[in-house]
């Protein structure tokens, strides 16, 4: 593929994904309601559960590359199988962090050791030991060798790893899409969440796509390091950060459109201070209703501080998927302008 | 056949006359139950508990150090040019030395086992069958990835760092069949003399699920898998 091409098409791509993305986080966090038993936290959702689909796909992806590299031994399928591998660590990463962070809130622990929890942790160390690995290879078709061979057992292993952590009891909610009864979603609850899968999806074949660009750019770098030829330097676009981070920017601006809870409005009683008749039976009452006033005004107290927190941290969350997902993207284009330089030293010196 | 047994020969003689890595492994696995003792001074119903998971603790430790040397020498003498050189097929290399490192790693184990059950006086009695049988398709599996990611590592700059952190995580299912199993019959072994004595009912004790079943079965998946790739390891 040609670098203007690419370039073209890739600005194509990234502008609908980050106006898709826009959407997506009105649709998450203003326009579906609150969930009836988890209040805003709820809204974590839309971001935790497509960060998860994504990273399974990309330990497909990897399998698949793996695969293909050994029976076609050609640099390009190593390089889409690094770049799904280090998209699924990135975006894995998202899925644990805001799961601890909805846990904190709904289940009132960070961790536990549950079926999805581990079974995701030892798909992230999977993910964590496969990059190791490509780093302490120097020789680019060794790497690619070696680290297809990894891909290809960790791809046998991670089912069994799913079925043996199933043995633990599970207490990560049903799927809700084809769960058990009663779990299933609303009418616009499901049309956001199909959404949000799908601009996911979207987001990270567009980021894979900016991945593999980075290691063709690193091949090239290599070859030219052992003195061959190679193509004059490529077309830069640093620029395409900032669709996303307006995208940030609106979202953050977005959320005060998160629906509060009603102000309290059960006054407490007024005391009568009909005293005079002191008839004890009112009295009792008296103090049986304050009590009552008392511990309701602790329960709305309560409700109202469980309700402030739910949404901090559902602010956390955000502020977190999108940080990582901003901090990816800047790493990948430093990364990218930094071997374009070395390219054009390279090409320039020879 | 044969080739297989002529590696095997080949590493076993050169791990009896220098005999390192064994003596490695051992030390390094009865260090893992000091020190165990030393951080929680167990008593016979904690060592029930977690006597199973310590164990395949010391196991795996001490294994990763002996997998760690089993490409060593051939690297450092050039002598794995030699091995590929040789007319005989890359699965019966990877057949010969993953046999190699199951001698190595059970040799170790028959010392650390019985100093174990010693030391924290487990009533092992009739239950020592099970518990060896257990113990080999657990050595068995895990000397099976182990092999095979030590070649992996055997080409990169961090040998010893990155076997443990590519080994663990693939063989994590097999530890977590193992440790079951294991735990089961260590609350047997401790349960059947209050059973006969009346303090316990048959009912307190643990299953182990299919737990041996999925061990058979594990090995088996990856000693094919691994068998089949281990070819690209080795490849120029």
């Amino acid at each position: 593929m040609k670098s203007g091409q690419l370039s073209r098409v890739y600005w194509g791509a990234l502008i609908v994904v980050a106006l898709a993305m826009l959407v997506n986080i009105y649709l998450a966090l203003a326009w579906v309601q609150p969930d009836a038993k988890q209040g805003d936290v709820g809204r974590i959702f839309f971001f935790h559960v497509p960060g998860a689909w994504v990273g399974l796909l990309s330990f497909l992806l990897v399998s698949v590359a793996s695969i293909g590299y050994l029976i076609r031994r050609t640099q390009s399928w190593d390089r889409v199988a690094v770049s799904a591998a280090e998209l699924g660590v990135v975006f894995i990463t998202i899925t644990l962090i805001t799961g601890p962070i909805w846990a904190k809130v709904a289940w009132g622990i960070w961790w536990t050791w549950d079926a999805r929890l581990t079974s995701t942790l030892v798909l992230f160390l999977l993910f964590c030991g496969y990059l190791m690995l490509r780093r302490y290879i120097p020789e680019p078709s060794t790497r690619a060798k070696l680290s297809a061979v990894v891909g290809i057992v960790s791809a046998v292993d991670v089912p069994i790893v799913f079925f043996a952590i199933r043995w633990w009891r599970t207490q990560h909610p049903q799927p809700v899409i084809a769960g058990e009864e009663g779990s299933g979603l609303g009418e616009r609850e499901s049309i956001a969440f199909f959404y949000s899968f799908g601009v996911f999806t979207m987001l990270y074949l567009v980021l894979l796509l900016q991945r593999v660009h980075l290691a063709r750019l690193d091949d090239e770098v290599e070859v030219l390091k052992r003195g061959r030829t190679a193509n004059g330097p490529r077309a830069a676009h640093a620029a395409w950060l900032l669709p996303f981070a307006l995208a940030l920017g609106l979202g953050v601006g977005a959320t005060p459109a998160v629906a509060q809870e009603p102000a309290p409005n059960n006054g407490s009683p007024t005391e009568s201070q009909d005293v005079a008749q002191l008839r004890e039976q009112l009295e009792t009452e008296l103090r049986r209703a304050k009590t009552e006033a008392d511990s309701l005004e602790v329960d709305r107290a309560q409700l109202d501080e469980k309700n402030s927190r739910a949404i901090r941290h559902m602010m956390i969350a955000y502020a977190t998927v999108w940080g990582l997902i901003i901090l990816y993207l800047i790493s990948v284009s430093r990364r990218q302008s930094k071997l374009r330089r070395e390219i054009d030293e390279l090409s320039g010196g020879r | 056949m044969r080739n297989i047994w002529t590696i095997l020969w080949k590493d076993l003689r050169l791990e009896w006359r220098t005999k390192e890595s064994l003596s490695a492994m051992l030390v390094f696995g009865l260090l893992v139950i000091v020190i165990f003792n030393f951080s929680f001074n167990p008593s016979p119903a904690e060592v029930r508990q977690f006597g199973a998971g310590l164990l395949w603790i010391a196991y795996t430790f001490a294994g990763v150090l002996g997998l760690n040397r089993s490409f060593a020498a051939e690297r450092e003498n050039g002598c794995l040019q030699s091995l590929l050189m040789a007319p005989i097929d890359r699965s019966s290399l990877y057949l010969g030395k993953w046999i190699a490192n199951l001698v190595f790693m059970l040799a170790a184990e028959a010392v650390i086992l019985p100093l174990f059950l010693l030391m924290f006086n487990v009533p092992i009695g009739s239950h020592i069958g099970r518990l060896v049988l257990i113990t080999f398709l657990g050595t068995l599996g895990f000397t099976c990835l182990g092999t095979l990611f030590a070649g992996v590592s055997m080409n990169t700059r961090m040998r010893e760092v990155l076997l443990p952190v590519l080994l663990f995580p693939v063989s994590l299912p097999l530890l977590l069949w193992a440790v079951e199993s294991t735990g089961a019959i260590f609350q047997s072994a401790f349960l059947d003399p209050m059973i006969a004595h009346g303090q316990a009912t048959t009912a307190a004790r643990a299953s182990d699920g299919n737990a041996l079943k999925f061990l058979v079965a594990y090995d088996m998946i990856f000693g094919a898998v691994c068998t089949l790739v281990f070819g690209f390891v080795v490849e120029d």
